[in-house]
């Protein structure tokens, strides 16, 4: 198989396309366009005793709908390829020297690493203001005192 | 502002996938000051076991958009055929996007505001759980469009939705459910989405035991849309309001409904195969939309067609012809119909449907008129003192039974009538009219 990988994030947010990430997975002598083969920012990887297994983890997403939380940013792959771990990591850094690097599927899975992220926690309800003591309402007054009578 | 266009399909485009199209697109669209489009061609179906595109961390604007559409006359809704092609997924129409693999959340994601799906066809044919055409988890989203889609699912174990999505407007946009545990359109919070005049179904046969429209809270808008096939139309009608929809079930939400209707009456084949949900004549969703120039400014229809054609919009995506796009005219002459050579001694058009007639099946694709005069049919000859047209129902004609298989009416107007010199008899539910005159218009009566 021939995986079109990502060498540089495109962005600093967390759901931007990371170093590492599998752009696609595409069979063997895929019919790359020339930008494909070019891009400076992309490296393909030739991996011909890769097992579609390994392509589908690869290619998994961080979580799946059952797991998601609405509202919430996840990282786009549960898996990336460390590139630093790769047989030959010069070739994918600086200059694309090589339109594709021939890795075997077993190296592929030695640099491939979990994505690792806990999505922050949900802003806590504030507290609710107390309410104030009442003030207390005054003893009764005593009895008017009698008019007295008149003389 | 510009627009930068990638083309997608081939290696002759800009790229062979969608996926690196997309990922040649800056994060930035804002800085970079452009729009971006992502222009598919049809050069082959674009299949994959695991999610095709996810749309993520980009920052757009309103004048910074990404749109993925398809270049001219590569979409299905584009095809010279589009009229008369099935209305379901087929990647031989145009542009297709289809994920085989299990547990695909999605064959699009997104989360990126100002982002527009257009033209396009999207299947998940996975067989585990999650299957989605289209997944947005973000109830935020703003300028989030689907237009002119068909979106579907297939009949894995566990369905999940067609489209998952907490905003956004959907228009023109066809959505089938093939699973049977599956529901049509997902939303959690609603408060953003609006669906208008889109077809939202599960195939006659296959038994759904869910909602055409779940929802967990409410404010989604539904207007004009058709609902068939589900088990329940909405699983909470408060979440919902709208008003123009139909459904063969109840609808308890917003006015001006069609309710209860009749599924195979509706559509022009409802089963799983060979599925084709455009209106046939004689739905009742046919010019009782509302006008919604709000949602679809163009007032158009999944494949273009200006809406209304009748005296108003048709509910669902499809707006109804009554004549057809490209009428079919047999001038006098001999034609073999299903294997059977007939005269034609006057000319004739007809509509779309497959018809039965003297025990010889066609297919006629325009609505069949006679006018007055002389016909001679399969060896049988008819002489017509009045216009008539067919509908469904088995009819005896001069002692020869035919079957006419679309929903359209027999009307027989005022007048004096034979067929083949044999004295016609009409009934008209109880009032039997008999005789070669009629007093009145007659509709839907049976001929003997």
């Amino acid at each position: 198989m021939e995986l079109l990988i990502a060498v540089v994030a495109n962005g600093a947010a967390v759901n931007n396309i990371q170093a590492g990430e599998v752009i696609t997975i595409q069979p063997d002598n895929w019919g790359w366009t020339q930008a494909e083969l070019t891009n400076p920012n992309w490296q393909i990887i030739s991996s011909v005793d890769m097992l579609q297994t390994q392509a589908n983890t690869l290619m998994m997403g961080f979580s799946m709908a059952s797991q998601q939380l609405f509202n919430t940013v996840y990282p786009r792959k549960k898996n990336i390829i460390s590139i630093s771990l790769l047989p030959n990591p010069a070739l994918f850094n600086g200059t694309r020297t090589q339109s594709k690097v021939t890795v075997a599927a077993a190296a592929v899975t030695t640099a491939t690493i979990a994505v690792v992220y806990t999505p922050p926690a949900p802003t806590p309800i504030p507290a609710p203001t107390p309410i104030p003591t009442p003030t207390p309402v005054p003893a009764a007054l005593g009895s008017p005192a009698q008019i007295p009578a008149p003389n | 502002m510009g627009t930068v266009t990638y083309t997608v399909g081939t290696s002759s485009r800009n790229y062979s996938t969608l996926a690196a199209a997309y990922a040649a697109v800056p994060s930035n669209l804002v800085l970079a000051g452009n729009n971006y489009v992502l222009q598919c061609y049809n050069d082959s179906e674009f299949v994959s076991s695991s999610q095709l595109l996810n749309i993520s961390g980009n920052v757009t604007s309103s004048s910074a958009t990404l749109t993925i559409n398809c270049a001219s006359g590569q979409s299905f809704g584009t095809n010279a055929s589009a009229e008369t092609n099935a209305l379901s997924y087929n990647a031989s129409n145009g542009v297709g996007f289809r994920c085989t693999g299990s547990y695909v959340l999605g064959v699009f994601a997104n989360s990126v505001n100002y982002v527009t799906l257009s033209g396009l066809q999207l299947a998940n044919n996975g067989t585990g759980n999650e299957e989605t055409a289209i997944y947005n988890n973000s109830s935020s989203l703003t300028n989030f469009l689907i237009d002119g889609c068909i979106l579907e699912t297939g009949t894995g174990s566990n369905g999940y939705s067609v489209l998952t999505t907490l905003s956004g407007l959907v228009r023109n946009t066809l959505i089938v459910q093939r699973n049977t545990s599956g529901v049509g359109v997902f939303t959690a919070y609603p408060i953003l989405l609006r669906l208008a005049n889109c077809t939202i179904v599960a195939p006659s046969d296959r038994t759904s035991s869910n909602s055409g429209l779940t929802g967990s809270a409410g404010g989604a808008t539904i207007t004009n849309c058709a609902i068939f096939g589900f088990a329940s139309s909405a699983n909470n009608s408060t979440f919902f309001s709208g008003s123009n929809n139909a459904s063969d079930q109840t609808i308890g939400f917003g006015s001006a409904n069609q309710a209860s209707q009749t599924y195979s009456a509706t559509f022009n084949v409802t089963t799983n195969s060979g599925s084709d949900f455009k209106l046939i004549s004689g739905s009742s969703c046919i010019n009782n939309g509302t006008t919604d120039t709000t949602d679809i400014p163009a007032a158009i229809d999944i494949v273009g067609t200006s809406r209304p054609q009748g005296s108003a919009w048709c509910i669902s995506a499809w707006e109804f012809m009554s004549s057809g796009p490209t009428p079919i005219t047999a001038g006098v002459g001999a034609y073999t119909w299903a294997g059977v050579t007939a005269n034609l001694a006057l000319s004739i058009a007809a509509n779309v449907g497959a018809y039965s007639w003297a025990g010889k099946t066609a297919n006629v694709t325009q609505l069949i008129n006679a006018g007055v005069g002389s016909y001679t049919w399969a060896g049988v000859t008819a002489n017509l003192a009045n216009s008539i047209d067919a509908t469904i129902g088995a009819y005896t004609w001069a002692g020869v039974t035919a079957v006419v298989g679309n929903s359209l009416t027999i009307n027989a107007g005022i007048g004096a009538y034979q067929w083949s010199g044999v004295t016609t008899v009409c009934w008209m539910g109880l009032q039997p009219l008999t005789g070669t005159n009629f007093a009145n218009t007659v509709k839907g009566g049976v001929w003997n």
